[in-house]
């Protein structure tokens, strides 16, 4: 009975070491990756836009670029979601990009969105600006912890 | 009940956690820094929330080393005290928000505004794991404890 007891003493131990130790480096993964996505760097913004219009058919097309940076020492899952709302908060064009990024590394994520000719006149984005909200979301230790982001901009 | 040293120094150390460091730590902070925390947290529940867990946690301590390990008082201390670990891990886990259970939201007023998720439920669940644990190991502790010291000593053969 003593035995069990003692290995049953070590052994919550080393479990509760063991989450403490996974806790540290999921907090630390995620927000280094966090904060090396959304710093600029080298003179870039963190979140680009890219606007381009087909001249044929007056349809608009958006691409939003994010670099995904890990800066933390687990591989960390990176999703974004951006939404493109009327001024009456009425959905224009959404999307949604993830990229599972290890280590030490970067990638590209990027969100492509469209509005047709018939939707800018609707919306009237000729006079009026849309807003845009953007969700970011960083999941590391088998996707089991998580860090979002929702901002509108 | 037995007045050990462990007695003393374990409660005394608790209060000096919960109950004194964060008060000298909030008297520390720069005032533009302790301003955005109050943006963000609630300080003054904070701080009342670990006196009062502090004081509880110091209470069990106490009831804990100053008592037999085959003493019902010192089960219920030890099972207390787990609870009160877990509730503690909670706390700080959730930034203060335990209904969550791991999963926060924080508003962030400043600039177009602003909202962050945490999501640590995982880890919620292991330590209310690691809780149920350490409540049937002290639950066995005491029960070996009980056996040895009501054992009927064996007539010498």
């Amino acid at each position: 009975m003593k035995r069990t007891l003692k290995i049953l003493g070590i052994g919550i131990i080393l479990l509760n070491l063991f989450l403490l130790t996974a806790l540290a480096l999921s907090i630390f993964t995620v927000n280094a990756s966090l904060m090396g996505s959304l710093s600029p760097e080298g003179g870039r913004e963190p979140i680009r836009f890219e606007t381009t219009i087909d001249p044929a058919t007056r349809t608009t097309t958006i691409n939003v670029l994010v670099t995904g940076r890990n800066q933390g020492v687990l591989d960390v899952l990176v999703r974004i979601g951006v939404k493109l709302l009327s001024p009456d908060g009425a959905i224009i064009a959404q999307g949604s990009d993830s990229k599972r990024i290890p280590a030490g590394s970067t990638a590209e994520l990027s969100v492509k969105m469209q509005i047709s000719a018939e939707d800018a006149l609707k919306y009237g984005l000729d006079s009026v600006r849309p807003t845009s909200t953007f969700a970011f979301e960083f999941r590391t230790f088998f996707d089991l912890v998580g860090m979002s982001i929702e901002a509108r901009g | 009940m037995k007045l050990t040293a462990k007695a003393v120094v374990f409660p005394a150390l608790i209060i000096i956690a919960f109950v004194i460091a964060p008060r000298i730590a909030i008297g520390l902070i720069p005032a533009g820094i302790e301003e955005m925390i109050r943006m963000v947290f609630d300080v003054n529940m904070v701080i009342s929330t670990l006196t009062v867990v502090g004081i509880a946690a110091a209470a069990m301590s106490f009831v804990k080393n100053a008592t037999d390990s085959w003493s019902p008082a010192n089960l219920l201390a030890a099972i207390a005290s787990e609870l009160i670990g877990l509730y503690v891990f909670i706390f700080f886990i959730g930034l203060g928000d335990v209904a969550g259970l791991g999963v926060t939201r924080i508003s962030i007023p400043a600039g177009p505004g602003a909202t962050m998720f945490w999501d640590f439920k995982f880890f919620v669940l292991c330590q209310f794991l690691i809780c149920g644990l350490s409540i049937v190991k002290e639950s066995l502790d005491f029960y070996s404890s009980r056996k040895g010291r009501y054992a009927q000593p064996t007539a010498p053969s």
